[in-house]
């Protein structure tokens, strides 16, 4: 992984590292990216994904009103809440 | 350091623990994670209500690695559990060890129940996908992640998965009820393979481990055969990148907004996401995120995630050829029988994960004791126990 991709991937996934921590990763990354040569030699030609490693049919449920959480319990740990809502900082200037 | 999470006052000889992967409404449940230092939940996991349904205590919770992805526990936010000679322990098998529980459950995202288990004479059986619910744990690498019982011994296990095993409509992977008791049809092995590619990745002192469980089984009627099985070592890289892609968009919703950690200066959204974020989360978490949101790249999907999907099949296929042949096939559960605390680093959970990925990868079942995993044809989790009970 390049320093400019690791700079995109920090940004796109609101994530940074420290200086030392950066250096341990790309390391890391490089042993694992390696390894992805290991792909390259089994042949999957004819063979499709496997997504699912259990063969089930689509899972539907009954159409039928349950039981959930009021907003007020959904709050009760919220970082910061006002009147109700989730509070954050001013999106709109 | 307390190596639980909370305890409650059915905390005893007998109870059922559980490892801090799954919800419940006793007390917090931070998955090992800064990110959910003070999460409660409003609901339980549907194992812990099908426990309590069955007249089982539930005494606490133990602490994890951070979302359950390490070696040994040791990327909790509240630091690694040590033992007197400094080796790395994990909880669960240390609330076994002190008396405190007669099994605890675990969720095996990454190896590190069946790691633990079998490194410290306990059994960790990780069923077959989809015979017990996932609802209400933290999601983690959802396609391969299975919840699993350790307990002292095989018998323990048995008793607890037979309890939790059945069909749960809130969880849509989960097996319908006819399909799961065909895990609990007694069968007795005859035959397993040892693959020695994977014994040769280990040091000295675990090849002899190895070699002592397989004499044990050789000597319990159970006929031990040495097969080559490089195309097997595939799945440690299918499964990191799998395993990475999915753990990347499950922590995606954590951006300290509506529960969990908030960052406490912060001028705008975007840096209250980032520094709550970078603030919660351990390094070896971020490096996973990265690594999975890198799989996921336009330029990368075909090649690296969608290859893997592929060659999960060809791997299943692999396992399915030898299963006509034999009953199981033992892989060592580590390079080594134990880890110290400062020698551990990223490079050594990404290493270890070749011999815990092939039944993650497969979603086939896995029974870990005595340094060594037998993985299964599906649904013979019954055969496997009982595998481990000659172990005993």
């Amino acid at each position: 992984m390049t320093e400019k991709t690791f700079t995109e991937l920090e940004k796109f996934n609101q994530i940074r590292f420290s200086q030392t921590e950066k250096a341990s990763a790309l390391d890391l990354f490089a042993k694992i990216e390696e390894s992805y040569s290991l792909l390259d030699g089994v042949n999957t030609e004819s063979v499709a994904p496997m997504v699912h490693v259990m063969p089930k049919e689509n899972t539907l449920r009954q159409d039928q009103m349950i039981k959930t959480f009021s907003r007020d319990e959904l709050q009760e740990k919220a970082p910061a809440v006002s009147d109700g809502y989730w509070e954050v900082p001013r999106l709109v200037e | 350091m307390s190596y639980f999470v909370y305890k409650t006052e059915n905390l005893s000889k007998d109870c059922i623990v559980l490892d801090d992967m799954f919800l419940t409404t006793d007390g917090i449940t931070s998955a090992g994670s800064k990110m959910l230092y003070n999460f409660e939940s409003l609901f339980c996991a549907e194992v812990v209500s099908l426990l309590e349904k069955q007249g089982l205590k539930i005494g606490g919770k133990v602490k994890t690695g951070e979302f359950a992805l390490d070696l040994l526990g040791e990327t909790c936010y509240q630091g690694a559990l040590v033992d007197n000679d400094g080796n790395l322990q994990s909880s669960a098998v240390k609330a076994l060890d002190d008396g405190l529980a007669k099994a605890v459950l675990c969720l095996d995202v990454n190896g590190y129940p069946r790691r633990s288990a079998s490194l410290s004479n306990k059994v960790f059986i990780k069923p077959t996908y989809g015979i017990v619910s996932r609802y209400g744990v933290i999601p983690g690498a959802c396609s391969g992640e299975t919840v699993g019982v350790m307990a002292k011994n095989a018998l323990g296990c048995k008793e607890v998965l037979e309890k939790i095993a059945c069909h749960d409509e809130k969880d849509g992977t989960s097996l319908d009820n006819e399909t799961i008791k065909t895990a609990f049809t007694a069968k007795k092995a005859k035959k397993l393979a040892l693959l020695k590619e994977f014994v040769a990745l280990c040091n000295e002192e675990m090849k002899d481990e190895v070699a002592k469980t397989v004499k044990k089984l050789s000597d319990n009627g159970i006929e031990v055969v040495e097969i080559s099985a490089s195309e097997l070592l595939v799945s440690q890289v299918s499964w990191n990148i799998l395993m990475s892609a999915e753990v990347c968009n499950n922590v995606s919703r954590y951006d300290g907004v509506k529960f969990g950690y908030r960052a406490e200066d912060y001028k705008n959204i975007d840096e209250l996401y980032v520094k709550s974020r970078t603030e919660a989360f351990g390094e070896y978490l971020k490096s996973v995120i990265m690594l999975g949101s890198s799989v996921l790249a336009n330029e990368n999907y075909e090649k690296l995630y969608d290859k893997s999907l592929r060659v999960r099949r060809v791997l299943r296929e692999w396992f399915e050829k030898t299963f006509e042949s034999f009953d199981g096939v033992i892989i060592p559960s580590a390079s080594k029988t134990s880890f110290k605390a400062q020698e551990v680093s990223m490079q050594t959970i990404f290493d270890e994960s070749v011999f815990t990925a092939p039944s993650l990868v497969t979603g086939l079942p896995c029974v870990a004791r005595s340094f060594v995993q037998i993985v299964g044809d599906k649904f013979s989790d019954s055969m496997l126990l009982d595998i481990a009970k000659v172990l005993e």
